[in-house]
């Protein structure tokens, strides 16, 4: 939902002051030590203070959803309809939903869950697009067609209307969302890796490998896959981010995760009943949650995409 | 231009018959035959043999493929044996009340996004950028319920400015006489669909002014204003229609989210509702019915390109 275009290139361009002072003329006659690519990209996206506000935000999160639940107890198996819809006050510093259960805990349980979704999603959606792309790309030919055709095929059909068909017909459990998810997100890293491997392979040195008499495996595997993979990155920073989001809409459909687990989605659609009587601690402090996480790998997303793009380097 | 036409067609034609592929197995898996629905769990087997016979049930996959494109190709979605109504009138019913909400919420958040977009790259870098780019950064990353319920919760709740319901009315004239119930529904899809445009537009703004045609313009003499609106304008928001195009998945989901939301009878709630039911026949007649408009949309958008830009000349 997101990103509209994910991957979607070439924006910001004049972010590119991040490389100034990497850049500056080196003395006459000093050979300028430039470093290696990786170590150019590490710094390009250090110096961007969006992606280290992202990194900080996710690292944020992290913590608060795995080490949280260790530091702060709550019951979060059992209700207490005796306290429910508790005002934020002492014992329940973000008050108590409708079943008696403690907000802040909930969001911490929550939040495991959006965040196991969206990095198993991606991990689906990259290996199974990234190998796809790669193939279609080198052996191009009928096959590529085929291949990129059913890429258009998945890209066209919309994925929330799959993922909510799936999810009602069969129960929806944390490993089952992300591989339809996953199943259904791989299409837009497909086409960027194919892309990417139909310039890749008309350069010098893919070239020399097939003149070199390397396998096509190797020459997927070891030439230009590693190439691709900045765009496979980029692109997974992109897919989490989408996930989380997606996965939100499916709980907030009530299609989504079973008691006992929980989603930042599911926590929406109940705190919306009671949005009326004015208990705002049932949404509020989920959405912002939600919001920073998803905004966080999209400062990532976009920081990397500028630091990856070689074309943007001025050299 | 004739030939690139020709094979465009022909591709999103190969494209629609995957999707109804897609659509024919997952509605066949899901359900093969709606006999038990419709003759009910105490049936008897011949009843169901017979039930299946009557209604080609029984006949091999292709052929009952060959049959559902046929149908298809004379808009005959299939039946809801659940309401007792062709889909195809139950799609007639909602699709002018969707397609006013969504083709509103698009105009208005093209005719804020283009001016806004222009506005933050010549303002590059300031202040003003910066909130703005901040401003659409937030709401890109914000499920649309979530919008809409900050939305309702300020305006129809606490400021009671607009109603938190949608207009009930079952015509396109008669929800056009009460404007006022629309404005939170379609805020909320032009909020998500303005933050996507204005980040497209200001890069592409940004990629524009770099060029020698606004040296030239400048150059020339021409007042700032005759600068950006005759020549720049122009040129940057032509993406806007490929990017229109593109966004329609996105589209979708948010209409369907935004139709439950505001209770707003369109084809997102009949799809809501029947998700409810386990209507198989609604669901995947509307996600064959959104890939087509999404390919539709597409070749729309690249069709109109290659008309409006000059420099475009496919072969």
């Amino acid at each position: 939902m997101t990103s509209l275009i994910p991957g979607m290139p070439g924006h910001d361009r004049d972010r590119l002051t991040a490389l100034e002072p990497l850049l500056s003329p080196p003395d006459a006659g000093e050979v300028y030590e430039q470093g290696s690519g990786f170590k150019i990209t590490v710094k390009a996206f250090a110096e961007n203070r969006l992606a280290l506000v992202g990194i900080g935000i996710v690292v944020f999160f992290l913590f608060f959803c795995y080490l949280g639940p260790h530091v702060y107890h709550s019951n979060q198996i059992s209700g207490n309809l005796g306290a429910n819809d508790l005002r934020p006050g002492p014992g329940h510093p973000l008050g108590t939903d409708d079943n008696g259960f403690d907000e802040l805990g909930r969001i911490m349980k929550g939040g495991q869950a959006a965040l196991e979704i969206g990095l198993l999603t991606a991990m689906i959606a990259t290996v199974v697009g990234t190998l796809w792309g790669a193939v279609a790309g080198l052996v191009g030919g009928w096959l590529d067609g085929l291949l990129m055709r059913i890429v258009d095929v998945g890209l066209s059909i919309p994925t929330l209307f799959v993922v909510l068909i799936i999810s009602a017909r069969y129960s929806a459990t944390v490993l089952s969302l992300s591989i339809i998810l996953g199943l259904n997100a791989w299409f837009v890293p497909a086409r960027l890796v194919r892309g990417e491997v139909l310039t890749l392979r008309e350069r010098d040195f893919v070239s020399a490998a097939r003149a070199m008499g390397s396998s096509q495996t190797r020459q997927v595997l070891r030439h230009l896959i590693p190439n691709a993979l900045s765009v496979v990155i980029v692109n997974i920073t992109f897919q989490i981010a989408d996930a989380i989001l997606t996965v939100a809409f499916v709980g907030y459909l009530n299609f989504g995760l079973h008691f006992p687990q929980v989603d930042w989605g599911d926590q929406l659609s109940d705190g919306v009943n009671y949005l009326g009587d004015g208990y705002w601690w049932l949404i509020y402090p989920v959405g912002i949650c939600l919001i920073l996480t998803v905004m966080a790998f999209n400062f990532m997303g976009d920081a990397l995409r500028d630091a990856v793009d070689v074309r943007m380097r001025k050299r | 231009m004739i030939a690139y036409l020709l094979r465009r067609f022909l591709s999103a034609i190969i494209v629609i018959i995957g999707i109804m592929l897609v659509t024919f197995t997952m509605l066949h898996i899901i359900s093969p035959s709606p006999a038990r629905a419709v003759l009910g769990i105490k049936a008897s087997p011949a009843q169901i043999a017979g039930f299946n016979h009557a209604h080609g049930y029984d006949r091999p996959l292709p052929q009952q493929f060959l049959t559902y494109m046929n149908q298809t190709l004379h808009l005959n979605f299939g039946f809801s044996f659940k309401l007792n109504q062709s889909v195809t009138d139950l799609f007639k019913e909602n699709a002018g009340r969707s397609a006013l909400l969504s083709g509103v919420s698009v105009t208005i958040a093209v005719l804020i996004a283009v001016p806004l977009g222009i506005f933050q790259a010549v303002k590059r870098n300031s202040v003003a950028d910066y909130t703005l780019t901040a401003v659409s950064f937030t709401l890109y990353s914000m499920p649309i319920f979530f919008i809409s319920l900050v939305l309702i919760d300020i305006f129809a709740l606490h400021l009671h400015v607009f109603p938190f319901e949608a207009s009930q009315a079952t015509t396109v004239v008669g929800v056009l006489k009460n404007p006022r119930s629309m404005v939170l529904p379609v805020a909320s899809l032009v909020a998500l669909s303005v933050a996507g445009y204005s980040r497209y537009m200001r890069s592409s703004a940004l990629d524009n002014l770099a060029q020698d045609y606004i040296k030239v313009a400048r150059a020339k003499g021409l007042s700032e204003r005759a600068v950006l609106w005759r020549h720049l304008v122009r040129n940057s928001s032509l993406p806007m229609v490929t990017l229109i195009g593109l966004s329609i998945p996105d589209l979708l989901a948010g209409n369907l989210i935004t139709e439950q939301v505001f209770n707003y009878p369109g084809l997102g709630l009949l799809f809501f509702n029947s998700l409810g039911t386990e209507d198989y026949p609604i669901l995947l007649a509307y996600t064959l019915v959104g890939g087509i408009l999404v390919v539709l949309g597409n070749l729309i958008a690249d069709i109109a390109l290659t008309f409006t830009d000059p420099r475009i000349r496919l072969t």
